[in-house]
């Protein structure tokens, strides 16, 4: 295994990379010119501005808004289909980065974030609430309040970037980026090192440090990585921004965008620069477990049984307001189904003697496992809505150009609209049971480690869990679908 | 001018002071200026030629399939006959086609169309009228929790 020279510390070793990104003629060249990431940033802050004019100064209904039709058809669906296919692209082209960037011109942050914050527990919390704002406020039926929780997120990027020092708001707040940096971890490309030897023999550690002026060490040339992720030591996409500060700052070109085996790096525990042992935290088990539960509950608020759960829990608890209701069924989701369905699975693999290793400590382990199928079911539900809408926003567009007395788009072909159902719903299915299978090979990986000599049993319980999750999603891919009704309200 | 921002004082100012007022206080004027500008502009409405009252669905609650939409249309208490109505429905949720219909006047000022609602969930239904005179009338209603039938 190489040494690192400087560090002395073993690193691991990689086969050579089949497939390179930043190699493929004019991509790679694009990619390697410093201000990509702005020319890619700026459109989609541009596409950003004119959705939260139109959301807030538009029409109030949501299927001819720009606002809701782009955020809750299109973005999803292109995000979550990146991610399959290739990796954490958004985040490369994130306009709130660009936003903060020019602040950052006047602004200088002055603080190191906070040292008890440095986890994923806030960030864990924060998407619980995004999710279950989104239920509460209906905010896929609101223009205008879609548009507020676009300029809250550019308040909150300012704000916390503009007083803690690198990039405080991706690594530790921003829910929307822990989304893609667990839903990345099986996507084929990663930013990564082409030569550990070659690591091991530099001395500037430029990638993770940056490169500053001589004269002045208060001049910074090129950033290294604000996220704190050291490229020799780096496994995996958990964290990465794909912002390519390192592609950018390495003085010997040695860094990729190379390809993986998607959702190789949940195979093994392995130390991961940045983040340490995915077995020994606990914060980030919990996000995956909110990615992977809340993804089933996301999924659950668009078919027609939850109407008759909150009617019958409304009852049962004499409320006519939904947070109360809604409280229950997110306790029952994010907290009741994984305590019981993983605790039985570790509590079932002490038994089988599958593990040498505690309760708790099972229960984090295994939870990475489920990343594929909570994937799975992120990629069949926004798939469901991006495919089923995806032309609507021609008509859109050309309603909100007709609106400003722009008429070279022609008048809005409002019957556009997208695949049918029927179609889309094999499509559904298919991302379910590739997930389900990614779930089933990852926990059988972790089984092995765990009992060589009879992974059966430590496999079997957890193999159970992804059979209830796989079930559990595919009946809800089968019932019919409500597109987000207000039936407890209504009544 | 510590804590104003006209224009004509912030000309004067130089640079470095320009700066330091983005710096401090920029946040809170786009905030205020959106919410202002947004509070005013989205939700203003201008004197109706008529107005759409009584508007029901049938039947109760709504279903997959045709729905009946019934409203009247009054100038003051007077009811307005004679007005062209197309009717639009329209799903709370982006993604989904609309489904048109028409309306006709069964009695005087009161007005009767079919629409044929195609997917469970909440609809709103928008009213686009014509009258007589060639004004134009919007109006629009909710149609929540369509079931299937």
């Amino acid at each position: 295994m190489p040494t690192h020279s400087g560090l002395n510390v073993e690193l691991p070793e990689i086969e050579a990379p089949p497939f390179d990104l930043m190699r493929v003629p004019g991509v790679g060249a694009f990619l390697g010119w410093r201000h990509a990431r702005t020319f890619l940033q700026i459109p989609l802050l541009i596409v950003s501005v004119l959705m939260v004019l139109h959301g807030l100064l538009g029409p109030s209904l949501a299927p001819k808004n720009l606002a809701t039709t782009l955020t809750w058809l299109h973005f999803r669906g292109v995000l979550a289909l990146a991610l399959l296919a290739a990796g954490n692209f958004f985040c490369l082209s994130c306009p709130f980065i660009l936003v903060r960037d020019a602040a950052r011109k006047i602004f200088r942050p002055r603080w190191n974030w906070p040292r008890a914050l440095r986890n994923k527990w806030l960030a864990a919390g924060l998407f619980v609430l995004i999710l279950f704002l989104y239920e509460l406020f209906g905010l896929w039926a609101s223009p205008w309040w879609t548009a507020w929780l676009i300029l809250a997120y550019f308040a909150a990027v300012l704000v916390i970037d503009g007083l803690f020092k690198h990039a405080a708001f991706c690594k530790y707040v921003c829910p929307l980026g822990q989304f893609n940096f667990v839903a990345s971890t099986v996507s084929p490309l990663e930013v990564a090192v082409r030569d550990q030897d070659i690591c091991a023999r530099c001395n500037t550690k430029d990638c993770i440090r940056g490169r500053r002026e001589p004269a002045s060490d208060l001049v910074v040339l090129q950033r290294g990585c604000e996220l704190a992720l050291f490229q020799p030591r780096k496994f995996g996409n958990m964290d990465c921004t794909f912002c390519l500060d390192c592609v950018h700052a390495c003085p010997h070109d040695n860094i990729g965008i190379l390809s993986r085996l998607p959702a190789g790096e949940l195979l093994t525990d392995t130390f991961r620069s940045g983040i340490g042992l995915f077995s020994r935290r606990k914060d980030m088990a919990v996000l995956t477990i909110v990615f992977t539960f809340g993804a089933l509950l996301n999924a659950f608020g668009m078919v027609s049984p939850v109407y008759v759960v909150e009617r019958w829990l409304g009852k049962l608890l004499h409320v006519t307001h939904k947070a109360p209701v809604l409280g229950v069924i997110f306790a029952f989701f994010l907290l009741v189904e994984p305590t019981v369905l993983l605790g039985g699975a570790a509590w079932l693999t002490q038994k089988l003697k599958g593990s040498p290793r505690k309760l708790v400590p099972l229960m984090v382990r295994y939870s990475y496992a489920l990343v594929p199928l909570g994937f799975g079911m992120w990629l069949a539900h926004y798939g469901f809505h991006f495919f089923t809408g995806i032309l609507t926003i021609i008509p859109v567009s050309q309603s909100a150009a007709a609106s400003l007395g722009l008429t070279f788009l022609g008048k809005p072909r409002w019957l556009l609209t997208g695949i049918p159902i029927r179609f889309v719903q094999p499509m559904e299915l298919g991302f379910v049971v590739l997930g389900f299978l990614g779930s089933l090979l990852v926990t059988h990986r972790l089984a092995e480690e765990d009992c060589e000599a009879s992974p059966m049993r430590a496999f079997i319980p957890w193999a159970a869990v992804c059979v209830v999750i796989g079930l559990a999603a595919a009946w809800l891919i089968f019932q019919p679908m409500e597109m987000r009704a207000t039936f407890m309200m209504s009544n | 001018m510590r804590h104003g921002f006209k224009t004509v004082e912030l000309r004067r100012v130089s640079l470095r002071t320009g700066l330091f007022y983005v710096k401090h206080h920029g946040f809170a004027l786009l905030f205020l200026t959106a919410a202002m500008v947004t509070s005013n502009c989205s939700r203003t409405s201008q004197a109706a030629a008529a107005t759409v009252v009584e508007k029901h669905a049938a039947p109760q609650p709504p279903h997959i399939g045709p729905n009946t939409i019934t409203f009247r249309l009054v100038n003051g208490s007077v009811p307005v006959s004679g007005a062209m109505v197309q009717l639009e429905g329209d799903m709370t949720h982006a993604g989904m086609a609309p489904v048109f219909g028409s309306a006709k006047e069964i009695s005087p000022g009161q007005y009767q169309g079919e629409l044929t609602l195609t997917m469970q969930g909440d609809w709103v239904v928008l009213m686009h009228i014509t009258l007589p005179d060639g004004r134009k009338v919007e109006d629009q209603m909710n149609v929540n929790g369509v079931q299937a039938k």
